[in-house]
């Protein structure tokens, strides 16, 4: 008898004393015991496997932002766009040439019990070596703001007189690191600019207590 | 570069297709088969109330209204609508149909308790799509809005203060969470310190899902670490397993006042649950895969929580990952985790 006869009638042995169940059954165990182990190679790799085309989706930031009037920005490096909400219609009192038309010294009152119309802005941003209110604010037109080259640029494109000292601050927010993406993950991306959070003649965040208290300080100040 | 640098590992072709092969076996298997045949049949009103008896005959009573005579209407179709529902699949295992069907079921049980409408979606993962978060632990003020915003969109228990984030107050120069302050108690935030939070970060290889002895967790396609709370046995192992207390446990019954309740709710995101079993920040899965921010994102008032998908070239997350230095937590285990920290 040859081996492979030998092999075949053990097997056929094999068959008819287990039966095939068995069989089955052993196989599964085997299966499963020798299955890969499901490992991932984490999310860079899947990034660097997806490639570098751009995404495209069933959904837009619409839905989620369509209260907020937006204006376009562009990214001159990787010609990119996104929006920032519209500032010019938050201001309470613009135009500002309504009153600045005339030079400043006419508008001063001499009277000191005379409330004066910028009474609650308080300059406390850089040093007064570094800024006063002519730094940002144009002489000639009121209505705009003053870049460094003393051309002007509307206070919706404020952000533009901001990059000028704060670069590092407008590269992360150009990226998308710095500023709040409003709304929506999916593109067109919404963002808030500048004097959404700082307010640009006092632009440090004050100190403030938190919206709520920790879980266990809860209990520790109400136990029940 | 940052990729080159983490992707030393060689790929794992062959892992890949197992898996794949795996999902598409559950996706074509036919509907009903093996014991679902008995369990899963379709069933009327009288054949479901026929083995309502049997069972209460036999001593297991599932629910007594069901058999009295006298019992209205709407308790018999509760009852009908608990019956099926407990003997329902893995949702992992449902066909679109079958899926469909559960979230009616639970859409008409809380009518039928509660009296109100709730709208739970089954959407599933977009094409093309890994959910990735950054948080920037020098915005980071330690407010805590998120929080707030947290429990309040996924409905979560109010009287054991279920919290999803934990915001951690460090010393500047170290980052010891032996030595964080999770308990602070003043105006945010105070000078010399900062801030990091804390939540499910959804790593790409999970040991919370390893550890599931039912399977009662998974990670879905597009990233995101989801748990059938109706699958879950509440054996903790995931709680034990998770390196980064990510994950909740409900000791009691989860209490959510009905005028606070979000109705705008995902099978496996912020559905009402139950005690016993566990639960955890799903990236606000029915609020993500409609488009929109994470609550968190969109509670935060200083810019420090950023969300994207991971695979856009021109996401705002996938520029941080490019452009700043970041790192995540516990990177020797290999979780893998999805939530990188960094820095301005």
């Amino acid at each position: 008898m040859d081996k492979i006869s030998m092999i075949r009638n053990g097997w056929r042995f094999l068959m008819r004393s287990l039966g095939p169940g068995a069989v089955l059954f052993g196989i599964l165990v085997l299966g499963s015991c020798s299955a890969p182990a499901h490992e991932d190679q984490g999310p860079l790799a899947k990034i660097e496997e997806h490639g570098k085309e751009a995404k495209v989706y069933p959904l837009t930031s619409e839905p989620f932002t369509f209260y907020i009037k937006k204006i376009p920005v562009r990214n001159a490096e990787d010609d990119t766009m996104f929006y920032i909400p519209d500032r010019l219609g938050q201001l309470s009192s613009f135009p500002c040439s309504r009153c600045h038309s005339e030079p400043l010294d006419h508008l001063k009152s001499t009277d000191p019990t005379v409330k004066k119309a910028h009474w609650d802005i308080a300059l406390t941003h850089a040093t007064e070596e570094v800024l006063n209110c002519k730094v940002c604010h144009s002489e000639k037109d009121m209505d705009y703001l003053r870049l460094n080259n003393n051309s002007t640029v509307d206070f919706n494109n404020s952000h533009r007189s901001c990059a000028q000292c704060h670069a590092s601050e407008y590269k992360d927010w150009i990226g998308g690191a710095h500023g709040k993406q409003l709304g929506a993950w999916v593109p067109p991306r919404v963002s808030a600019t500048c004097v959404d959070c700082h307010n640009p003649h006092s632009p440090a965040l004050e100190t403030r207590w938190p919206a709520r208290l920790n879980t266990i300080k809860i209990k520790e100040l109400d136990p029940k | 570069m940052l990729f080159n640098r983490k992707n030393k590992v060689k790929k794992n072709q062959k892992a890949d297709l197992t898996f794949s092969e795996e999902q598409g076996k559950m996706d074509n298997r036919p509907a009903n088969e093996g014991v679902e045949q008995v369990i899963n049949k379709p069933q009327d009103r009288r054949t479901a109330m026929k083995g309502l008896t049997a069972m209460l005959l036999s001593g297991a009573g599932l629910l007594n209204s069901s058999c009295s005579l006298t019992a209205g209407e709407d308790e018999q179709d509760l009852a009908q609508l608990k019956w099926e529902e407990y003997f329902k699949g893995n949702y992992r295992l449902m066909t679109p149909e079958e899926k469909k069907e559960t979230v009616r079921r639970l859409e008409r049980m809380y009518e039928l308790n509660n009296g109100g409408k709730i709208n739970i979606s089954d959407k599933g993962p977009l094409k093309d799509v890994l959910y990735g978060y950054a948080f920037n632990i020098s915005k980071c003020r330690g407010y805590m809005d998120c929080i707030n915003a947290c429990i309040k969109e996924n409905n979560q228990d109010r009287n054991s203060q279920m919290q999803y984030i934990r915001i951690h107050e460090f010393e500047n120069g170290r980052m010891d969470f032996a030595m964080a302050d999770d308990n602070f108690y003043h105006e945010v935030p105070a000078a010399g310190h900062f801030y990091i939070g804390t939540q499910c970060f959804h790593c790409d290889n999970p040991p919370c899902v390893d550890v599931c002895p039912v399977k009662a967790t998974w990670k879905e396609k597009d990233g995101i670490v989801v748990i059938d709370y109706d699958w879950c046995i509440g054996c903790r192992y995931c709680e034990a397993a998770c390196p980064y207390d990510g994950r909740r446990f409900n000791w009691s019954d989860p209490h959510v006042p009905e005028n606070e309740l979000n109705k705008d709710q995902h099978y496996l995101g912020n559905r009402l649950r139950k005690k016993g079993v566990m639960e955890k920040c799903t990236f606000c899965i029915q609020r993500t895969r409609s488009g929109a921010n994470p609550a968190c994102v969109e509670a935060c008032p200083t810019g420090a929580r950023i969300f994207g998908n991971l695979l856009d070239p021109k996401s705002s997350i996938r520029w941080v990952l490019e452009n700043k230095k970041v790192f995540r937590l516990k990177e020797d285990l290999g979780t893998e985790p999805k939530f990188w920290y960094f820095m301005d």
